[in-house]
């Protein structure tokens, strides 16, 4: 049976290093070493700006809220039933569980006078010291579980999960969404947030990708094209079948202060995971 | 040993910025032709200066004139660092639609790529159109990037169509800036080529403005070696009991115009 190791690594976008915002993605891995028989991985982008000024929060309540519904779905992969039932639920009580993590930090946590100041100001609605809106904590979901040579993947909003298969062939998990351009995405608060929400599992256990990567935007529109951001993935491989998964894994985090920098300047995030017989 | 950083050429994201000026006869009255060429002339270090500050986006500049037809008088994509305003001269009828039509055609993809930052257009008028300006308006937002691009109207002088403005800039918490002296029109002209610019220039994600009209978008994981994943698709789940979600707003947040004591008076168009 097939044994994995996993990675993460985020860093704060070039332009909100200048613009003093914080790192608005966030991401949870399961477990946080090498060489297991499951694991789970969620990543989210809260989608900054001034009017949402918490999805900071909301993408690190996603990112734990998604990674504790995978991780509870982690060892019943291969059960069809199972299966199923999350295709069925999952979705909406994913969205359903985020919202209530929103609604309970809103109550304990009302908009700041400051907070009020820069909403009144950049949407001329007043919000008078009351409750931050659930607006104000959007975010995307990305997420990944894999027990041995079954795997789940799940989706709403943009970044990529990206497939490399076992000759460096790389493969979107989910098509990009064409109705969306220039930054818009689905969202968790989006009233059709469980609709919008993508679920596939992979049951071909016999073709398994060598490596997975999950990434916030961020990383992707650092690129001109598709074919230059999946060469990331392929590149990275490439490195690990050469048994460099470690050196991958101590540069991970200055590849992608350079690519924020040099590219879209936003926050970015990603997720690798590799076969541990590549 | 050093790794060579993955993937191909990285590349900033570019921003298309569009002026949109109208060189009909009318233009010619009154210094209007020569207030807006200063004008444009003046706000380019702005915009450079606003570039600049944003280095992660690539901030692309042409425009194009219409009177009697349309003409790209700039037509290549320029870096704004190396943008150079050529005065130009009013003469004509004003065929707003034919303009649109040709703007709908370099918003299309390809040469745009899905990787764009919104476009900006900034239109400049101070008539009404005389050819198909809603035949042009339609071909525009047939185009995505037509759709996503951010709009901004100066009506210059008492005589500009404010209906046919607004119907451009297809927003109605956004109202064209009147203009009606050389000093309004350098004010407006600056606002919209730097604070309408930065805003636009700065990647922030939002949520789509409606939610899709179909039903839950089938998941389709592609083959891998020719073995296709058990696609699925999620079903129609609303949420129980939680708190209703916020509704959604279209991106940029566009900064609302400043407001100048002075455009009360001095009317000189």
């Amino acid at each position: 049976m097939p044994r994995w190791r996993l990675i993460g690594q985020s860093v704060r976008g070039a332009s909100h290093e200048r613009s003093g915002a914080p790192n608005q993605d966030a991401f949870r891995l399961w477990p946080d070493f090498a060489d297991a028989e499951q694991l789970a991985c969620a990543v989210a982008d809260g989608h900054g700006g001034k009017k949402y000024f918490r999805s900071h929060l909301g993408a690190q309540f996603a990112s734990e809220l998604a990674l504790k519904a995978l991780r509870e779905l982690c060892p019943k992969l291969k059960d069809t039933f199972a299966q199923g039932q999350a295709l069925s639920s999952l979705p909406g009580k994913l969205s359903q569980e985020w919202l209530q993590a929103v609604e309970d930090h809103r109550q304990q946590n009302p908009a700041t006078p400051e907070e009020a100041r820069i909403w009144t100001a950049e949407l001329n609605q007043d919000l008078k010291g009351g409750l931050a809106p659930v607006l104000a904590y959007g975010s995307t979901v990305l997420a990944v579980a894999v027990h041995h040579d079954e795997m789940l993947f799940l989706q709403l909003g943009d970044g990529d999960i990206l497939l490399v298969s076992d000759t460096g062939e790389v493969i979107p998990v989910f098509p990009p969404e064409a109705d969306l351009l220039g930054g818009e995405t689905t969202s968790l608060v989006s009233p059709d947030a469980p609709q919008r929400m993508r679920l596939t599992f992979w049951n071909r256990p016999e073709i398994l990708p060598a490596i997975i990567m999950v990434s916030t935007d961020g990383y992707s529109n650092s690129y001109p094209d598709a074919a230059s951001f999946h060469q990331v993935a392929s590149d990275i491989w490439e490195m690990t079948a050469e048994g460099n998964w470690d050196k991958v894994k101590e540069t991970l985090p200055a590849w992608l202060t350079e690519t924020t920098r040099k590219g879209s300047g936003d926050d970015i995030t990603a997720v690798l995971i590799a076969r541990s017989d590549v | 040993m050093l790794m060579k950083t993955p993937g191909g050429a990285l590349s900033t994201r570019p921003l298309h910025f569009i002026w949109m000026v109208d060189t009909s006869g009318s233009m010619s009255y009154d210094g209007k032709i020569q207030a807006l060429n200063n004008a444009i002339r003046e706000a380019i270090p702005h915009m450079q200066q606003v570039a600049e500050d944003n280095p992660n986006a690539q901030v692309l500049v042409r425009s194009i004139c219409f009177s009697s037809g349309a003409l790209w008088n700039i037509g290549k994509p320029t870096p704004v660092s190396e943008f150079q305003w050529e005065d130009v001269k009013a003469d004509g009828v004003t065929d707003l639609g034919n303009a649109l039509f040709m703007v709908a055609d370099q918003l299309r993809m390809p040469p745009m790529n899905e990787r764009a930052l919104p476009p900006v257009l900034v239109l400049l008028s101070d008539g009404q159109p005389t050819d198909e300006f809603d035949a042009g308006l339609v071909a525009l937002m047939k185009e995505p990037w037509g759709q996503k691009s951010v709009r901004v109207a100066i009506a210059i002088g008492a005589d500009a169509d404010h209906d046919t403005l607004q119907k451009f800039i297809g927003n109605s918490q956004m109202r064209p800036l009147q203009a009606n002296n050389p000093e309004a029109l350098v004010r407006h002209i600056k606002w919209a080529s730097t604070a309408v610019l930065k805003a636009a220039s700065t990647p922030v994600q939002a949520a789509p403005a409606a939610p899709a009209a179909a039903a839950a978008p089938a998941a389709t994981a592609p083959p891998m070696e020719s073995a296709p994943p058990v696609a699925s698709t999620p079903p129609a789940v609303q949420p129980a009991a939680a708190p209703a979600p916020a509704p959604a707003y279209v991106p940029p947040a566009i900064p609302t115009p400043p407001a100048y004591s002075s455009d009360a008076g001095d009317d000189v168009w």
